[in-house]
């Protein structure tokens, strides 16, 4: 039987699981993409205030990237257990310093005449960042957001290692099993919604960089 | 922490062997990122296939294209090496061709205006102009090296991967820790390096 | 600038070919006399290829390690490309893995005969197989066994639908795994559990020791049986297959080094599963002992080597 035909075999009695597979790993993808929007764009806008601490906390977070996945996962099992809460814990950091560098970043490059401009015309903090910083900031952190988003998709395919389902269920099997239709059935997907995500990505940056 | 400390010759020598795979990797990858980048810059039409084929490269979980590899160039260091200098093009090609996209288009006006060569121009101008921000590009690859370098372990070619790998396979914590901080160091390392010489290389303009 | 820059390059070019240069073992064109043990990277196998090592060093060959590799795919894909020259490998293993076989054999002799013709393509060859049987099982905690009174598989079954089930890759798929098992005891309970999830085979008892699953997929050889006092249940159905280690050879090392054919054999008969047990939970247990001694030890005590 050739490899077509196998996973043709696949699909034919087990579309239902590899749907869940599929949705699971969207689900876990998205979940900790956004957590770490939620915690690490806040972040790296203070951080774009308080230039003394920035360079440690960029430092402390990027060791997080370094440190394999399985490892965290490993260590995190006593604390976390197993299952979707310690695979989103591990992906949420492992998304946080391309978001969190690139809001930095972006957020000290406007130039700072803006930002006088603004204070002259009676903004608040706040208001200063929603109305006039974070529009000119988005087409960077969109570039963070969207180098995190393939890294996520990714690094999602360890998740099976600790209980967390996914499309890296087909992989790893098919890496224990030799078998070329399994890792197709997981590497193919896997690869199609990361580009997926870069379409997505690539087009909003865009359309952000011409609003300015 | 114990086992850190207790055997310390052994983690440095997988800490010099990752040490070794990460800087030959990278060497290599710029020799080919920084060509490819430019051909990307100079030539929109190409951007998107090729930032989109070395993104497709880069989801293929590393585990799987090593066990691909093998049967074509075996065990060791030189499978490690393709797998780690594919990978690295992805951020490194990025990095390249936006550093020469951005340019400003003004310095290239003025260069052709004093009768530079599209030669002159690219060895002259744009390459020098373009460094810093490649430096940085290459600081975030080589923590990527790094960290994708664990799984050479996997195929024999050593590495502080064999501590983690071997502290998850015989339930050895100690193992484990020994192994993520290593790298922890490793990268902290290479990071304040790189971070070094782009200070030293960017062009004195406040 | 262009000097700086072309300098940097050169520079790092230099770097890259001098470290290339003196980094780590390349894989090809080593002494002919040089045998290459390998190993995956469990500890079972891991200690077992160490054993092979240094019987060989034992024998006055040059040998050289490539223990805890990743898994049978990587290995065997360097046996056959020439890189390995040996490792230990499961007859099981080669069944169903290598040769695709989707009949899962019971039967020790006929495993090994089968695999023993079916590898002649790839000219490697099975030496004598231990009697330890490194096949799947399940085991729980005691006081969970007894609260539910489960000894056998079949009470596993009729339970199934109440308890949580962790397993490592390939068991969910494999028709010597849980699909098969379904099958069996379809009218029986089914196998099919409250809840189950996958996980990395590294950290199969993981999950019985923080109470996340209440039963895990073990291997029969597992010192964690011993160690962590779990209740091994009986297959009463006899439904895994065996799973028997020998060496697994090039035919072109055993032709140029006879000798080795007893001197592995040798260590067969002593691999049994109580003793694997106890080699297996002297790494992984408390003592954290490394493998190298555990190997060293083992031999050493049983007159295979000398001390």
């Amino acid at each position: 039987m050739n490899v077509l035909d196998q996973i043709r075999d696949y699909f034919a009695g087990n579309s239902h699981v590899f749907m869940a597979n599929l949705k699971t790993h969207i689900w876990l993808s998205s979940f900790s993409m956004l957590a770490a929007i939620l915690i690490c764009v806040p972040l790296g806008i203070w951080i774009s205030r308080q230039l003394k601490v920035a360079n440690y906390i960029i430092n402390a977070i990027n060791i997080f990237r370094v440190i394999p996945s399985l490892a965290i996962l490993a260590l995190a099992m006593p604390l976390l257990g197993v299952g979707f809460a310690p695979a989103a814990v591990a992906l949420t950091i492992l998304a946080c310093p391309p978001i969190l560098i690139n809001t930095y970043v972006a957020f000290r490059e406007i130039d700072p005449a803006i930002k006088e401009a603004a204070k002259g015309m009676g903004m608040s903090s706040l208001q200063r960042i929603m109305k006039v910083e974070f529009p000119l900031a988005l087409p960077v952190m969109l570039a963070g957001i969207r180098t995190a988003s393939v890294e996520i998709i990714a690094s999602a395919t360890l998740a099976v290692l600790i209980g967390g389902g996914g499309l890296g269920n087909y992989i790893i099997n098919g890496i224990s099993m030799m078998s070329k239709s399994y890792l197709l059935i997981g590497a193919i997907p896997v690869a199609l919604l990361a580009i997926l995500s870069e379409l997505i990505f690539s087009f909003l940056q865009r359309k952000s960089n011409y609003s300015n | 922490m114990k086992y850190l400390f207790d055997n310390l010759d052994l983690v440095m020598q997988h800490f010099w062997e990752h040490l070794q795979l990460t800087f030959s990797a990278l060497g290599i990858a710029l020799c080919i990122a920084i060509p490819l980048g430019f051909i990307a810059a100079k030539y929109r039409k190409l951007q998107m296939p090729i930032t989109g084929v070395l993104g497709v490269i880069y989801t293929i979980p590393s585990m799987a294209l090593y066990a691909a590899l093998i049967p074509y160039t075996g065990l060791g260091v030189t499978t490690a090496m393709i797998g780690l200098v594919a990978y690295a093009q992805m951020i490194l090609v990025r990095n390249v061709a936006a550093a020469i996209n951005g340019i400003d288009p003004m310095m290239i006006e003025a260069a052709k205006g004093m009768g530079m060569s599209k030669w002159q121009i690219i060895f002259k101008i744009e390459l020098p102009l373009a460094i810093p921000v490649v430096i940085a590009g290459i600081r975030i690859a080589t923590v990527s090296i790094i960290s994708i370098g664990t799984i050479a372990a996997w195929i024999g070619a050593g590495g502080l991967g064999r501590l983690i790998y071997q502290g998850l396979n015989h339930d050895h914590t100690g193992k484990i820790i020994a192994g993520t901080v290593s790298i922890a160091v490793l990268a902290i390392g290479a990071d304040l390096l790189f971070r070094l010489i782009e200070r030293i290389i960017s062009p004195k303009t406040t | 600038m262009k000097k700086r820059f072309l300098s940097m390059v050169a520079v790092m070019l230099a770097l890259a070919l001098v470290l290339a240069g003196c980094g780590g073992g390349k894989s090809d064109g080593s002494a002919s006399d040089t045998i290459t043990v390998g190993s995956k990277d469990n500890t079972e196998n891991h200690l077992i290829g160490e054993m092979y090592a240094l019987i060989l060093e034992d024998m006055g060959l040059k040998v050289k390690r490539q223990l805890s590799l990743g898994g049978t795919a990587p290995t065997f894909e360097a046996l056959k490309k020439g890189d390995l020259d040996l490792y230990p490998e499961y007859t099981g293993t080669g069944l169903t893995v290598m040769l695709g076989e989707t009949e899962p054999e019971k039967d020790p002799v006929r495993a090994l005969e089968r695999v023993r013709e079916g590898f002649k393509q790839w000219n490697l060859e099975w030496l004598e197989p231990a009697s330890e049987n490194a096949t799947y099982g399940f085991a729980m905690k005691k006081e969970k066994a007894e609260q539910y009174g489960i000894r056998t598989f079949t009470d596993l079954a009729e339970h199934s639908h109440e308890l949580v089930l962790a397993y490592p890759q390939e068991f969910d798929v494999r028709e010597d795994g849980l699909p098969g098992l379904q099958k069996v005891f379809a009218d029986k309970g089914g196998f099919k559990f409250k809840k189950q999830f996958q996980i990395d085979y590294s950290l199969r008892y993981k999950p019985l020791e923080n109470d996340e699953a209440d039963v895990t997929v073990s291997v029969g050889t597992d010192g964690q049986i011993a160690g962590m006092g779990l209740q091994l249940l009986i297959d009463d159905v006899g439904f895994f297959p065996v799973y028997n280690v020998a060496p697994l050879i090039r035919k072109e090392v055993l032709d140029a080094h006879p000798q080795i054919k007893d001197r592995l054999n040798a260590l067969a008969p002593l691999l049994t599963d109580a003793a694997m047990q106890e080699l297996n939970w002297k790494v992984d247990g408390p003592d954290k002992m490394e493998i190298e001694e555990v190997a060293k030890q083992f031999l050493i005590e049983n007159n295979l080597i000398k001390g």
